[in-house]
């Protein structure tokens, strides 16, 4: 980690979000347009705030912010190329999923600071999911970290020079991605904030430059959890002729889209439903991604 | 116009929660104080004066920490009727619309929680016409075709099918919005695109219209994303539809037949019949609208193609119910938009809160009213 690291990180986090907005229009079968993306943007900032009708000051005002220092605190644990590798922690791993723990927090603030019934119950309703989705989260990035013999992500993409996590556990995979989805707010697993359903929910009361931060963050978490798709699952920037930079980037970008893509493919479940099945199938299945793990440690990386 | 309830009463610090917007009632009825002979509030110094500890409000306060020492559950403790899980929890009332994202515009709710499970919900239109002739302004080629009774041609077919057409799609739209389904979304603004194209006049769109719907309907016939989300929500049977006077498509999911096109020559011309279902679900409805958008379109072409006249009916069957000139009041009347409000709060109840939108708006409510 370098001096010059945080400013890349912000840089990589707006870039990133652009891509992201410009993606979600093309999924959406829109024309993409970053012009507009930008006006709209600037024409939020240029937005008065307003508070709703009895907030709780300090919750409602500290949540967008929370929100976005979760987001980027993730981001900044994604290795992207050889020379640029973020924090680069040994424990990086893990800090990645920690950094993705404030989202809940974040969340559950935003709806009670709001005020409002259905605020409210999206806040509730969101760690409800938490319960869902953060078990299989931090287990899986456990067991993709046994063949690398690290928590560093640098390490883990080194340890897939040869076979990729996807190939060798590849139901650690199938649990990571609807996971992910779920901690970067994504439908179909938008139950705190989905606008048609209540109205906005949790982060449905905010205006202005709360209202950019908080548009900003949800697309700084998908770059996130794409990119540490990527690292802990297809190998980072390995790839041949092009360099690392290039296939990091392009790789992120797939499971950026395949995320926003396989999001308007599902109806959004009903909540009870999916913790339950969660702690029934779900969890059982990423203890057995961590046995997995460590026999595949045993016998194809030691 | 919309009201929510402060919610953070609920957990109070004064140790009661009570939905109430006055702090001090929490304490009148305070059980802890009450179990020690205590006037919570310590505001009766003579009282005070007369304990045998000479307490005064310092010395209430300290006694006060010594009973929540003694019972922690005090300090957190819900007052209220077991919920169907065993939770106790406070109700959360409020109203939520009539602009509301969650509703139909101009549909107001009237709500009570218990958790997120819907404990009661009443609903009511709120929009009133200013031309009192035509309660939906916003269906006007539905109804204004009902003003040429005396005319009768094969354009008011036109006209009636191609507005339930737009009418079900732009519902379909809503409905892939509020489950959160994008694609649902997406292929029903296809269908309500061309639609709109073919309403303007353009009827080489009402082909592509029609290619859509039925593509859509043939993959949500037997779609288990649809059977997922909306089979078993808000069961309306044939005995409910007979005793609340239910018409449209909510009473033909339920499997009564009942759709004023059957009594009219114009469209027993082109061969219609009406689109039905026996499960009465959410899901019947959502499958019954889909297949109407189908023969609507269907029907809308051949009437273009038939040229011919019949003689005109005395209702129409407009897209959420029959619609028939009233020759006391001069005006018009849509039965059954009463009962259909009523029972879709009643339905709604008992549901957890993402089931309950999804069963209210497969009732396809409209927020406008016949006023008087």
């Amino acid at each position: 980690m370098s001096n010059w690291t945080p400013l890349a990180v912000l840089a990589v986090a707006l870039a990133g979000a652009l891509a992201v907005a410009l993606l979600e229009q093309l999924v959406g079968g829109l024309r993409p347009a970053p012009i507009a993306i930008l006006r709209r943007a600037a024409a939020l900032l240029d937005e008065p705030l307003s508070a709703p009708h009895r907030p709780d000051a300090w919750l409602y005002h500290l949540a967008p912010p929370l929100l976005l220092a979760a987001a980027m605190l993730a981001l900044a644990t994604v290795p992207w190329a050889p020379g640029f590798r973020g924090i680069d922690l040994s424990t990086g791993a893990i800090l990645f999923s920690a950094a993705l723990a404030y989202v809940s927090p974040a969340v559950f603030m935003a709806g009670w600071g709001s005020g409002a019934p259905l605020a409210v119950l999206g806040g509730f309703r969101f760690l409800a999911l938490m319960l869902a989705y953060a078990m299989p989260l931090a287990m899986v990035v456990t067991a993709v970290a046994a063949p690398a013999a690290s928590l560093r992500p640098t390490a883990i993409v080194e340890a897939q020079d040869s076979v990729p996590m996807l190939v060798s556990q590849p139901l650690a995979f199938v649990l990571f991605v609807p996971a992910a989805m779920a901690v970067a707010l994504l439908p179909p697993f938008d139950l705190a904030h989905a606008s048609a359903e209540l109205g906005g929910g949790a982060l449905g009361h905010y205006s202005g430059v709360h209202a950019a931060l908080v548009g900003l963050a949800q697309r700084v978490l998908v770059v996130a959890v794409a990119g540490m798709t990527v690292t802990l699952f297809l190998a980072g920037w390995h790839g041949p002729l092009l360099p690392p930079a290039v296939w990091m980037v392009g790789k992120t970008v797939a499971v950026a889209t395949l995320l926003l893509w396989g999001a308007r493919r599902v109806p959004r479940p009903p909540l009870d439903w999916l913790v339950a099945w969660t702690w029934k199938l779900a969890i059982p299945a990423a203890l057995g991604v961590i046995v997995w793990g460590g026999l595949v440690t045993l016998l194809f990386y030691r | 116009m919309i009201e929510g309830a402060d919610v953070r009463t609920l957990l109070d610090g004064n140790g009661h929660a009570r939905v109430s917007q006055e702090g001090h009632r929490h304490q009148h009825d305070d059980p802890v104080a009450d179990e020690h002979g205590h006037d919570a509030h310590g505001h009766d110094e003579h009282e005070h004066e007369q304990h045998e500890h000479g307490h005064d409000e310092h010395e209430h306060g300290q006694h006060a920490q010594e009973q929540d020492a003694h019972d922690h559950h005090a300090m957190m403790e819900v007052t209220g009727e077991p919920s169907a899980d065993g939770l106790v929890m406070e109700d959360l009332e409020f109203e939520l619309g009539p602009l509301s994202a969650v509703l139909p515009g101009g549909v107001m709710a009237t709500l009570t929680l218990d958790g997120d499970v819907v404990e009661s919900c009443g609903l009511r239109a709120t929009l009133v016409s200013a031309d009192l002739r035509v309660p939906d302004p916003l269906a006007c080629a539905a109804w204004s075709a009902i003003q040429r009774d005396t005319e009768a041609s094969m354009g008011r077919v036109f006209d009636v099918e191609l507005e339930r057409a737009v009418s079900h799609a732009a519902w379909l739209t809503r409905l892939g919005r509020v489950l959160g389904w994008a694609e649902l979304a997406d292929g029903a603004r296809r269908i309500l695109g061309h639609a709109l194209s073919a309403r303007e006049g353009h009827h080489e769109a009402l082909r592509e219209s029609l290619r859509a719907a039925e593509r859509l309907h043939g993959r949500l016939e037997c779609s288990r994303r649809l059977r997922f989300r909306l089979r078993g929500r808000a069961v309306v049977d044939r005995g409910t539809v007979e005793a609340y006077g239910l018409t449209g498509p909510a009473a033909r999911a339920a499997g009564v037949a009942f759709d004023a096109r059957v009594d009219d020559p114009a469209y027993g011309a082109l061969g219609f019949a009406p689109a039905l279902r026996a499960a009465g679900d959410a899901e019947a409805r959502t499958l019954v609208r889909l297949e109407e958008i189908a023969v609507s379109l269907g029907l809308a072409l051949r009437g273009l193609d038939h040229g011919a006249d019949a003689p005109a009916a005395p209702a129409i069957e407009g897209p959420r119910g029959p619609l028939r000139h009233n020759a006391v009041s001069g005006g018009l009347e849509a039965s059954g938009a009463a009962a259909l409000l009523r029972v879709a709060g009643e339905r709604a109840a008992g549901l957890e809160w993402s089931d309950a939108i999804a069963a209210i708006t497969s009732f396809d409510l409209s927020g406008w009213r016949v006023a008087g």
